[in-house]
């Protein structure tokens, strides 16, 4: 049972990381149909922007999340004025080079500007501490940080202030119009620019949060850091059904789950850790042949 | 005003280039009859840049020392040694395609490098097949060399380190029982971690989990876990220290007080930086330690310790050993030829360098002892050493 | 004059679908445009509403000229398109589809204005909680003149809106538009049911391949012996 429970939330913390990144994917997706393959590299940006606001400016933790988030966010936007706009017309092909390109730019300049060398975030920055119990029971020899707690709360509450924007607000309605029709949005007077501007924004801030989150729980960070997590979120963020919030959440929770459980119980049935990845994109590959648009997609007759 | 900025930076740059190629020494005095290239791979970016970066520092230093002495002297003429530095992106596949393009464009006498197993492993078919001699200066496990009479190395092999780790973790600690953590998908630690679990098990330490994990992994928590419900005495991780701060923080995190032990990929000085607090009094074998240095390692260490401001890690200590290996073969081999130098090289028997005295076996490989490290007061410090039986020989 | 287009080309690429149509609208008025399946119709409501930019022309509209100013801001005028095939956002629900039509507006203003579209299509209200995808095309086709009405519309331009709709639907809708009309916004309709459309309007303009070819008083334009053998079906 404490095995259970520790893996449990071995698996929320690293799914709620997934989540976060993979929620920038599928609003991106939402509003222009494009799969910002940058993004994992944003995450990174994210991630050493956290090293900056730490290291040289000497902020605290909170100071230094809102400013990654803010930097990130309006560099995510900046990204798609130069890059992604001008070829609002051009074909998939096009932007997805593009895209893998800008990806390969933000690499190679981080990689130029702070060379290979891995970085972390400084010792006083988040003090891992354990608790002896948790909402009033006792963990025996549960381990639960502080650092769990803090990346779990603070996903849930980005997602549930996410969640907000997109289902109350008339920006999230605007989000949500454009992602069914965007040829008329403009006639109920919003502007399609400034949408999907602060979808960027929105999306391009939570990668820095969700990179931020991972210096904090992963202190080892580099310029590539970001592949690897930023196809492991997208992937999550098609199981979910791309173009869903919910889904990037649940997808990213569920792919969090997976990784830490297949390795966790596995070896009881004779698989040995080495066979995490094979099954766990194998679980998610069956969730896909079963329902093609993912858990929350539907599927979308085409707009001409 | 951009203009001319960019204009002073590109000057600086240049200048800085060229007075890291200006010969250093009495080398203007020296009337080289030709060059000499030795090839160099190295993981310049990628997961381990501080091990690429230690290489070309010590490739460079060992250089430019032979240089400012007239380089080689082959038949009563003087040859410069000129060195190729090529980047493997610490990646397996980029490292084959850099070694193919050394020999068969750049058409030098041999290669040093590549540093770790995953590369050199591959690698050395590539130079066995072209028929090149390569010496590796870090790899430790036995398939780099194995049948292939063109490979060498200059670092002890896992058979015998797994060994070392093992006896030391149960006179250390008593232990009695031991759990292993290593990447599955990197030939060095899967090697490493399969030799320390046949070594302790034959020494009567129960190998209560042997979980794995894959390259580019950050998150060990659910094999953690499962390690410490099984309640070892110690953790083995034989991994990089990209990756020991993770595996100690989140063990640490995850409840696990005992010791964590470690091998030479530990033995990079960043790990300590990146690892803080957590990694303070943990212990690892590596090939030598600076703080008990002969006398040949004690002149190496300080000019080191004079050009790059720091003291050379194992790794910058290997490669140095492997150039000065590679310069006593082409001198006894007296020939330009890459068989003669493979030939010379083979025929060394007895070889002190910075990392101890060393003989040969029939695979290329050396016999050396090896030290542990503790990590101590935020840095490695020499703690015991072991050796094989009977070596070194008397009179060393 | 309160609204003309004067000399108006408008093409796709290479193609041409407007060349050199002029008109006008008067304060008021419900003006109907004719003509068969790609005459053109749409593509000048498309470009007045600035979804399409002009090759060549004036779009004026109290005295400035509009041609070129893009979509969204041509809302904040105070025209407003009611697009063909309704266009209405099916993820949303009719509230939801109100509200982003009232996107630039203040809480009273937004739920007096939403009221009012209430007041026309009671079905909406009933409705105000479901997916726009699950309205019937009649209710659709309310809500799509309703966005329209939110957003403020003095001059309100309707791309065939009786498509696809049962007859009685149709009816029923024209009614309103009448009544939306006597409230005094100014209507611009383009119409394939030339009979429906020509009744309602007052003056018309009948379009063929992208000319005008015809125009006059609905009533004339009704007895008009082409118009009845075209588009009347007599």
């Amino acid at each position: 049972m404490e095995f259970f429970v520790q893996q449990f939330f071995n698996g929320l913390q690293l799914g709620s990381l997934y989540a976060l990144i993979a929620l920038g994917y599928t609003m991106v997706y939402g509003v222009l149909l494009l799969i910002n393959f940058a993004h994992g590299d944003i995450f990174m940006v994210g991630a050493f922007l956290g090293v900056f606001g730490s290291m040289v400016l000497d902020l605290p933790f909170a100071l230094t999340l809102v400013l990654a988030m803010v930097l990130t966010g309006m560099m995510g936007v900046g990204i798609e004025r130069v890059a992604y706009k001008p070829l609002r017309q051009a074909s998939r092909l096009s932007v997805v080079i593009t895209a893998l390109g800008v990806g390969l730019l933000l690499e190679n300049g981080m990689l130029a500007l702070t060379g290979a060398d891995p970085r972390s975030y400084p010792a006083n920055f988040i003090e891992t501490k354990a608790y002896d119990s948790f909402l009033g029971i006792g963990l025996g020899d549960v381990s639960i940080t502080n650092v769990k707690i803090l990346i779990i709360v603070l996903a849930a509450l980005l997602f549930l202030g996410l969640y907000t924007i997109v289902q109350r607000t008339k920006w999230g309605m605007a989000m949500r119009a454009i992602s069914y029709d965007k040829f008329a949005v403009p006639l109920m007077g919003v502007s399609q620019d400034q949408v999907i501007s602060i979808t960027f924004f929105l999306g391009t801030a939570l990668a820095a949060a969700g990179g931020i989150l991972w210096g904090v729980a992963f202190p080892v960070l580099n310029p590539y850091m970001g592949l690897r997590v930023g196809w492991k979120a997208f992937i999550a963020a098609v199981v979910g059904g791309i173009g869903d919030i919910r889904g990037a959440a649940v997808g990213g929770l569920l792919l969090g789950f997976i990784e830490i459980f297949v390795p966790a119980y596995g070896k009881s049935i004779g698989i040995s850790s080495t066979w995490r990845d094979p099954i766990a994109f194998g679980l998610l590959l069956i969730i896909l042949v079963v329902r093609p648009t993912g858990l929350f997609g539907v599927a979308r007759r085409q707009k001409v | 005003m951009n203009k001319r900025l960019l204009t002073l930076l590109l000057t600086i740059v240049i200048v800085m280039g060229a007075i890291g190629t200006i010969p250093v020494g009495a080398q203007d005095d020296c009337d080289f009859a030709g060059e000499i290239y030795v090839g160099v791979i190295a993981p310049l970016t990628g997961d381990i840049p501080k091990v690429g970066q230690s290489t070309v520092e010590a490739a460079e230093m060992a250089v430019e020392e032979i240089n400012a002495e007239c380089g080689l002297e082959i038949d009563g003429e003087s040859y410069e040694i000129v060195i190729i530095v090529e980047d493997n992106e610490s990646k397996a596949e980029s490292s084959v395609a850099v070694a193919t393009r050394l020999i068969v464009e750049e058409d030098v006498i041999a290669i040093i490098g590549p540093q770790s197993s995953k590369q050199a492993v591959p690698t050395g078919q590539v130079a066995n097949d072209r028929e090149t001699p390569m010496i590796s200066p870090w790899s430790t496990n036995p398939n780099t060399t194995v049948d292939r009479p063109w490979v060498f190395r200059v670092a002890f092999l896992d058979p015998f380190q797994g060994p070392v780790v093992a006896n030391f973790v149960q006179a250390e600690f008593g232990a009695a029982s031991a759990a292993v953590l290593y990447d599955v998908a990197s030939d060095y630690p899967k090697g490493l971690a399969e030799n320390f679990r046949d070594a302790a098990e034959a020494s009567g330490i129960e190998v209560v989990a042997f979980e794995s994990f894959t390259t580019g992994d950050t998150d060990f928590s659910s094999q953690l876990t499962t390690i410490i419900a099984e309640e070892p005495a110690v953790i083995f991780t034989p991994q990089y220290y990209n990756e020991v701060p993770l595996i100690v923080q989140q063990a640490r995190e995850l409840g696990f007080e005992g010791p964590i032990v470690g091998s030479d990929s530990w033995g990079t000085p960043d790990l300590i930086e990146l690892c803080g607090d957590a990694c303070n009094g943990l212990f690892f074998s590596t090939h030598y330690a600076p703080d008990i240095a002969t006398e040949v390692g004690q002149t190496f260490i300080n000019a080191y310790e004079e050009i790059y401001g720091a003291k050379p890690d194992d790794v910058a200590a290997l490669t140095y050993d492997a150039f000065q290996l590679l310069f006593t073969a082409i001198e006894d081999a007296q020939s330009l030829d890459k068989a003669d130098v493979r030939d010379a090289l083979a025929g060394i028997e007895l070889f002190e360098g910075v990392t101890g005295v060393m003989s040969f076996d029939e695979q290329g490989d050396p016999i050396k002892c090896a030290v542990i490290i503790q990590i101590k007061d935020g840095a490695f410090t020499y703690y015991d050493s072991a050796c094989p039986a009977g070596f070194p020989p008397e009179g060393m | 004059m309160w609204f003309s287009v004067k000399d108006l080309h408008v093409s796709y690429g290479n193609i041409r679908a407007v060349h050199g149509v002029s008109f006008d609208v008067d304060e008021g008025e419900i003006v109907t445009l004719i003509g068969a399946n790609g005459a053109g119709k749409s593509t000048i409501l498309n470009t007045i509403a600035g979804l399409q930019t002009p090759d060549q022309g004036e779009i004026v509209y109290k005295g400035t000229n509009i041609a070129g100013v893009g979509a969204h801001n041509i809302v904040k005028l105070g025209l407003a398109l009611v697009p063909e095939g309704r266009r209405i956002f099916g993820n949303l629900t009719v509230y939801e589809n109100l509200r982003l039509a009232g996107f630039q507006l203040r809480g009273d203003e937004l739920s007096r204005r939403i009221q009012r579209v209430y007041g026309y299509f009671p079905r909406l209200e009933e409705r105000r909680g479901q997916l726009g995808d699950t309205l019937s095309g009649g209710e659709q086709q309310m809500l799509a003149v309703g966005r329209a009405l939110v957003t403020g519309g003095d001059f309100m331009l309707l791309d065939e809106p009786s498509m696809g709709l049962a007859p009685i639907l149709v009816q029923q809708i024209f009614e309103i538009l009448a009544e939306i009309n006597r409230a005094g916004a100014t209507i611009l309709l383009v119409e394939q049911n030339a009979h429906m459309a020509l009744k309602l309007a007052n003056r018309g303009y009948v379009l063929e391949t992208g000319n005008i070819v015809l125009s006059g008083a609905s009533q004339d334009l009704a007895r008009s012996e082409d118009v009845r053998k075209a588009y009347l079906g007599a």
